[in-house]
C-alpha cells in the first residue's frame, strides 16, 4: 500500500507540473464549465419572473443556489478521460502505461485529483462571485452538509468508474465521439444539469432513478441544498454504493477484454 | 479567376475526402440528430412551465434554434475544417 501512495505522490507532482504549463487552457476550461449553468440559470430566472415568482416549488433565489452549487458538484465529479482514451489507443501511448507495474487507472485518478486541487478552489471563488450577481437563497442544514462530503466523494468515484469504463470503448472503435456524445446528453438531462430533476415529467424521473446519472450529480447537489429527507439520503447512498459495485465489475471486465483486443491489433 | 479555381479544387478534394469515410458520415448524422434532440428537449422542459420566454413563444424559439443550427452548419462546412487543419499544421510545424 505504501508503494501505491508513492505512485500517487509522484503522478500528482507530474500532473501539477504539466498543468502549470497550460495555464490558459485551465482558464478557458473553467469558463466553459461556468457558461452552461449560467445560461440555464438565466433561462429559469426568466421563467420564474414570468410565472409569478415560483416554478415547481423553486423561487428565483432557489434556482440561483441550485445552479451555482451545480458548478461546484460538476467540477468535483468531472473527468475528461473519455476524450483522452481514443488518442492513447490510436497513437499507441497506452503501450508505455501498460509497462508500468501498477494498473493505469491509478495514474488517471491521481491526475484527476491534482487537477481538482487547483480547479475546485477557483470554481468556489467563481461561484461565490456569481452569487453577488444572482443572489442565491441558501438554507444550510447541518447534518445534510456533513452528509454531502461523503456523497460527493462517492459521486466522484461512481462517475469516474463509469466514464473510465466507457473510455475503454476506444479499444474496439476509433470513433468514440458518438458514444461520448450520447453519454453526455443522457448525463445532461438525467443528472439535473438542465433543470432540477423534480421539474421533469414523471416518466423521465422514473428512468432517472434507475440509472446512475442522478447519483453522480443531482443527489449530492440536493443534499448540499438541504432538499432531501433522511430517508431519501439513505436511499441515495445505497444507490451510489450499488452503482459503484457495478462500476468496479465493469472496469475489471472491460479492461481485461480491452487489453486483449489491444495486443491483438499489435499496437 | 485562379483564386476561384483554387477554391473549387479544394472543395472537390474535401468532398472526395469525406466520401471516403461513409460510416463517419452516418455517425456525424447521428450526432447532429442528438444535438437537435438536446436543444429541443431542453426547450420542452422550459416550456412546460411557461408560454413565453422573454417575450418569445415556443414556436419562435424553435425557429431560432433552426436558424442557429443552419448557420452552425454553414460554418462547419466552410470555415471550421480549414481552421482546425491550420491549427494542426502550425502545431506540427508543417507550414514552412
Amino acid at each position: 500500500m505504501n508503494g501505491l501512495a508513492g505512485v500517487y505522490r509522484q503522478q500528482m507532482k507530474t500532473s501539477f507540473a504539466a498543468m502549470l504549463q497550460y495555464r490558459a487552457a485551465l482558464v478557458i476550461w473553467l469558463i466553459s464549465q461556468v457558461l452552461d449553468p449560467v445560461i440555464y440559470l438565466i433561462v429559469w430566472t426568466t421563467v420564474t419572473a414570468a410565472s409569478g415568482g415560483e416554478v415547481g416549488g423553486y423561487s428565483r433565489g432557489d434556482f440561483a443556489a441550485y445552479f451555482l452549487a451545480l458548478m461546484l458538484v460538476n467540477n468535483i465529479t468531472y473527468s475528461w478521460i473519455m476524450h483522452e482514451y481514443e488518442y492513447r489507443v490510436r497513437e499507441g501511448t497506452l503501450s508505455a502505461a501498460l509497462l508500468r507495474p501498477v494498473h493505469p487507472i491509478h495514474a488517471d485518478i491521481a491526475d484527476n485529483l491534482s487537477s481538482k486541487m487547483i480547479s475546485t478552489p477557483m470554481m468556489l471563488v467563481l461561484a461565490i462571485s456569481l452569487g453577488f450577481i444572482f443572489r442565491p437563497e441558501i438554507r444550510l442544514v447541518p447534518w445534510a452538509l456533513a452528509a454531502f462530503v461523503p456523497a460527493v466523494a462517492l459521486a466522484f468515484v461512481l462517475r469516474f468508474l463509469i466514464e473510465w469504463t466507457l473510455a475503454l470503448a476506444a479499444f474496439w472503435t476509433t470513433r468514440v465521439s458518438a458514444l461520448n456524445q450520447t453519454y453526455y446528453v443522457a448525463l445532461l438531462f438525467l443528472s439535473g444539469q438542465v433543470a432540477p430533476l423534480s421539474l421533469f415529467p414523471g416518466f423521465v424521473q422514473a428512468i432517472g432513478l434507475a440509472l446512475p446519472f442522478r447519483w453522480m450529480i443531482a443527489f449530492p447537489l440536493d443534499l448540499l441544498l438541504g432538499n432531501l429527507t433522511v430517508g431519501e439520503t439513505l436511499v441515495g447512498f445505497g444507490a451510489q454504493m450499488a452503482w459503484i459495485g457495478v462500476g468496479l465489475v465493469l472496469v475489471r471486465v472491460a479492461w481485461r477484454a480491452g487489453v486483449r483486443q489491444y495486443s491483438a491489433v499489435g499496437a | 479567376m485562379s483564386a476561384l479555381r483554387l477554391v473549387w479544387t479544394f472543395f472537390k478534394v474535401g468532398v472526395m475526402g469525406e466520401a471516403a469515410y461513409r460510416v463517419n458520415f452516418v455517425i456525424q448524422l447521428f450526432q447532429s440528430l442528438l444535438g437537435l434532440v438536446t436543444a429541443l428537449g431542453g426547450l420542452a422542459v422550459v416550456f412546460t412551465y411557461t408560454d413565453t420566454l422573454g417575450g418569445w413563444r415556443a414556436d419562435e424559439v424553435v425557429a431560432l434554434v433552426g436558424v442557429y443550427i443552419l448557420v452552425g452548419g454553414v460554418i462547419g462546412v466552410v470555415i471550421q475544417p480549414s481552421m482546425e487543419a491550420l491549427i494542426d499544421v502550425l502545431a506540427r510545424d508543417e507550414l514552412r
